[in-house]
Formats: C-alpha cells, sequence, structure tokens
C-alpha cells in the first residue's frame, strides 16, 4: 500500500516508460542495470515502481486472453473514469498468477510475492532463504557484483548464506545491510521495521546525511524511516509467522486487530469502547476466523459479520 | 492496495442512522428491492474502503447527500459490471473447450476487469488495444505492431502511455 504521499507525475511517467522497456523483451544486462541505477537514485522512484508492481499484479491476477476478449467484447457505453475502490480487487490477489505469466520478461517476473494470507519460502540463487510473509512482495537482483533485494510490500524473513557479493535489503525508508545472520524486514508506511534475530545487520536511512550505519544486534529491533533509526522494544516472537502464528502477550486489542488484519482480507473494525482491552496468546493466521473465535472466548467481545468481507467485534451484549 | 484496515467505526452509527433511507432512494432510482438492498450495502463497503470518506461522511452535519453522490458511483459501476459479466459469459461460451471456471473465480475476474475498465477509459483505441494485446495476451511488441499496423516502437510508446494513465488513476485512489 502506498504511503499516501503523492509521486511526482513526472516520475510516474519514467516509471510507466521503464515498463514500457522492460516489456519490450529486449532487457538485457545493460537495462537491467540502468533500470537499477534509476530505482536507487531517489526513493520516489521506488515508490512509484512500487505503483508499477502493484499494477502488474492486477494483470496478473485475471486470465489474459480471456479477459482481453471480455473487455473488448463489453460495449463501450458508460464509464465512469474515477476512483472505484474494487473490494474484490483486493481478493483476486490471492489468485494472481493464475493462468501463468508465459511470455511475461524475466526482469518482471524474477519478482516473489504473495497473496493476503498466503506465506512463501523461496531458496534464492546464493544459497540464502527468504521467506514472504502475508501480502509481500520483494524484487531480487544478482549480478556479478552485489545481490540487492528490494521489499516493495510486506515483510520478510532473511536468512543469508556467505558471499564474497554484498548484500543489501533496499526498502522506500533506506538500506538494510546483514552481516551474515537471520532478520526480519517489516515495510510499513511510518517505516520499516527490523528485527534482529541472529548476529548483526547494519542499518542506513535514505536521506541520512552522514554515510554512518547503525548497528543492530540479536534480540534487537528498531524501525528505519527515511531519515533516523528509532530503537524499538523487542516483541514476542517476531519470526512466529514463519510458523503461520501471531504471538502477543499483553497487547491492546485495536494492535492485535490491526496485526491480525494484515492476514485477512477485507475489513476488520471494532467498536471504541474495546480498543484498550488487553490480549495474550498465539493464534494462528491461516485461519482468521478461528483467531476472531479465540478472542471471542478470551474477551467479553462478540464478532459480528455484515458480509464476507466486513468484520466488526464489538462489545458482547 | 491492501484493504485490510483496523479502525473504531464512525461508519457504524452513519449505517444505522442512514441505511434505511439509502436503501430506500435506491429502491426508487432503480425499481428493484434486491438490487436496491446489494446497491446500499456497496455504498458502505465502498465509503469504508477510503478513510477519508469515513472522516469525510463523520464530520458532515447532513451526510445524506454525501452518501447519494457515492451511491450514484456505485450504481453506474453496477450497470457496468453487468455489462462486463455479460461480456464474459459470452466470451467463455466462444471458447472451443469448455473452461471450469467457479462462480467465486468469476466473480473476482470481474471485479478487476472493470477496474481496468475504468482505468482504460479514454485512451485511443489503439493505445488500449496495445495495452491489452502485450500485458494480457503476453504477445511480443512485433506481433502487436503487426496486428495493428504500426511501428514496434509506437507500441512500446502506447504501453507507456497506458500504463501511465494507469499509475495516476492508482494514486488518486490510494491518496
Amino acid at each position: 500500500m502506498s504511503s499516501g504521499n503523492r509521486i511526482d507525475p513526472a516520475v510516474l511517467r519514467a516509471a510507466a516508460r521503464w515498463h514500457a522497456q522492460l516489456c519490450a523483451g529486449e532487457a538485457d544486462h545493460e537495462t537491467q542495470r540502468a533500470h537499477s541505477a534509476w530505482l536507487h537514485a531517489h526513493t520516489e522512484h521506488e515508490r512509484a515502481w512500487q505503483q508499477v508492481e502493484a499494477l502488474r499484479q492486477h494483470l496478473q491476477s485475471m486470465p489474459g486472453q480471456l479477459a482481453r476478449e471480455t473487455l473488448e467484447r463489453a460495449p463501450a457505453g458508460m464509464r465512469r473514469r474515477s476512483v472505484v475502490k474494487g473490494i474484490a480487487l483486493v481478493a483476486s490477489v490471492g489468485t494472481a498468477g493464475w493462468f501463468g505469466t508465459q511470455g511475461l520478461p524475466t526482469a518482471l517476473v524474477a519478482t516473489h510475492r504473495t497473496g493476503t494470507g498466503e506465506r512463501r519460502e523461496v531458496l534464492l540463487a546464493d544459497g540464502s532463504t527468504l521467506i514472504l510473509n502475508t501480502d509481500s512482495a520483494v524484487d531480487v537482483r544478482y549480478d556479478a557484483t552485489q545481490r540487492h533485494i528490494h521489499l516493495l510490500r510486506g515483510e520478510i524473513l532473511l536468512q543469508t548464506a556467505s558471499d564474497p557479493r554484498p548484500l543489501t535489503v533496499g526498502t522506500p525508508h533506506g538500506k538494510v545491510r546483514p552481516l551474515g545472520t537471520r532478520f526480519t524486514v517489516h515495510l510499513r508506511d511510518a517505516g520499516t521495521r527490523v528485527h534482529v534475530l541472529q548476529h548483526t545487520v547494519a542499518l542506513q536511512p535514505g536521506q541520512a546525511v552522514s554515510a554512518s550505519e547503525h548497528l543492530l544486534h540479536s534480540g534487537q529491533a528498531a524501525i528505519l524511516t527515511r531519515d533516523a533509526v528509532l530503537p524499538q522494544p523487542a516483541t514476542e516472537a517476531p519470526d512466529a509467522w514463519t510458523r503461520g502464528l501471531l504471538v502477543v502477550a499483553d497487547l491492546p486489542l485495536d494492535a492485535f486487530l490491526a496485526e491480525l488484519s494484515r492476514y485477512r482480507p477485507g475489513h476488520l473494525g471494532y467498536d471504541p469502547q474495546i480498543a484498550g482491552l488487553r490480549i495474550s496468546g498465539a493464534f494462528p493466521v491461516d485461519d482468521t476466523d478461528r483467531a476472531l473465535a479465540a478472542v471471542e472466548r478470551a474477551l467479553p467481545v462478540q464478532v459480528r459479520r455484515f458480509t464476507r468481507y466486513w468484520t466488526v467485534l464489538a462489545p458482547r451484549a | 492496495m491492501s484493504l485490510s484496515t483496523a479502525a473504531p467505526d464512525p461508519l457504524d452509527a452513519l449505517y444505522r442512522d442512514h441505511h434505511g433511507w439509502l436503501q430506500g432512494w435506491l429502491r426508487r432510482k432503480t425499481g428493484c428491492g434486491t438490487d436496491a438492498a446489494d446497491l446500499a450495502q456497496d455504498t458502505f463497503l465502498r465509503i469504508l474502503a477510503a478513510p477519508r470518506n469515513i472522516e469525510q461522511a463523520a464530520a458532515l452535519r447532513e451526510p445524506r447527500s454525501f452518501l447519494a453522490t457515492i451511491a450514484r458511483r456505485v450504481m453506474i459501476d453496477h450497470f457496468r459490471r453487468r455489462a462486463l459479466e455479460r461480456a464474459w459469459l459470452e466470451t467463455l461460451a466462444a471458447q472451443p473447450e469448455p473452461l471450469a471456471i467457479s462462480p467465486e473465480d468469476s466473480a473476482l475476474i470481474i471485479e478487476t476487469l472493470l477496474r481496468f475498465d475504468v482505468m482504460l477509459d479514454g485512451l485511443g483505441s489503439k493505445v488500449r488495444r496495445a495495452f491489452l494485446l502485450s500485458q494480457l495476451d503476453g504477445l511480443g511488441y512485433a506481433e502487436v505492431a503487426l496486428q495493428l499496423g504500426v511501428s514496434v516502437s509506437s507500441v512500446k510508446k502506447y504501453v507507456a502511455r497506458a500504463t501511465e494513465q494507469c499509475l495516476l488513476l492508482m494514486i488518486e485512489d490510494a491518496a
């Protein structure tokens, strides 16, 4: 999801041109390098490219030729060009890659992604293990001299393998440089949350005045923003999601629901009266209905479902 | 573009106070009770999809004209969706081999089609077709150029043009 910040239309135009260029099927090494350079040049470029990623995800969620024929068959007539918030568009992420992506240039299929409620483990070319949490997307670019992973959306866990080439994880907020380690990176609107599980990683804000890095050691957490590194208290089992669990200790219900909603398509609302109730436990993220049932048992609340995509928690009557 | 949200619900009050009125208003417009119930529900879903809308609605002394504005848009999309649903069924029927696509998948595909139908609106027919052939059929630019009777560099320009319009509208939606 975009941070809501405007993106300069000129940057969007440049991103659109890069997209057309990469789709031309002539994405040789030179072009990819130039594209990477453009992408790294400015965080606004990264944000624009995230939109291209999102666009491609929507395109790939449709059965290619059938979709094109349908769009051409529907009579032109009453259309409304403006805000269409596709409720089901979000849900359609689950069917991404549905009819395959044959014929797409490698530069664009090299990206790994998951839909809402999905989780995926990927073994990278250097032997590193990458696990994507729900609703996440990364772009992996390895070449002769460097290894670069762009986190475009969501959360990853990375267990690095040793390799002479330097490895960086980039987000719109800055860079994360692991020093032989296991850690999680979670991209959020306000900043990138990094949690180190083993050894050390170095953090560098995108707009840092000096080139100095902030070191984060095993068991430590921090939020990386565009101009600062903010130390954070460590949370319970930050990698529990890799086992399908959300583990919390004495968390306010509103914060808990914000976490749980990442794994669940649609709206998960609550009555402000119950926002401050505290909750502890391990909850299954692969079956959020079951997690909500557990909340109902633990606290004086009841779950009201209006439609499949609209659920609200209210005080128990 | 996730729609997962967790927030307190000023919408609850809006729903309680005006849902009945909105449904009546829609019944008069469409002449159909079932459509009106669905459209009223969709109107509220549309509002909660944009936090900006919820704040706006909560701040209004008379939220009914705001609800009617959103409901009008929902109605237009509803009729456009019907047209796309028909086109989708016709496309499936025209396939040489029968395809097993579940109603759930069909519904999701139609929602996405609707979105693209709107985003590509207003583009020239060649721009639109070049984008669809390259992005949905996965044809190379050379083949698209052949089909459209234009140069390969024109196809590239068309794809960039259509991509740019989609990006602009996506940003507008997210803002």
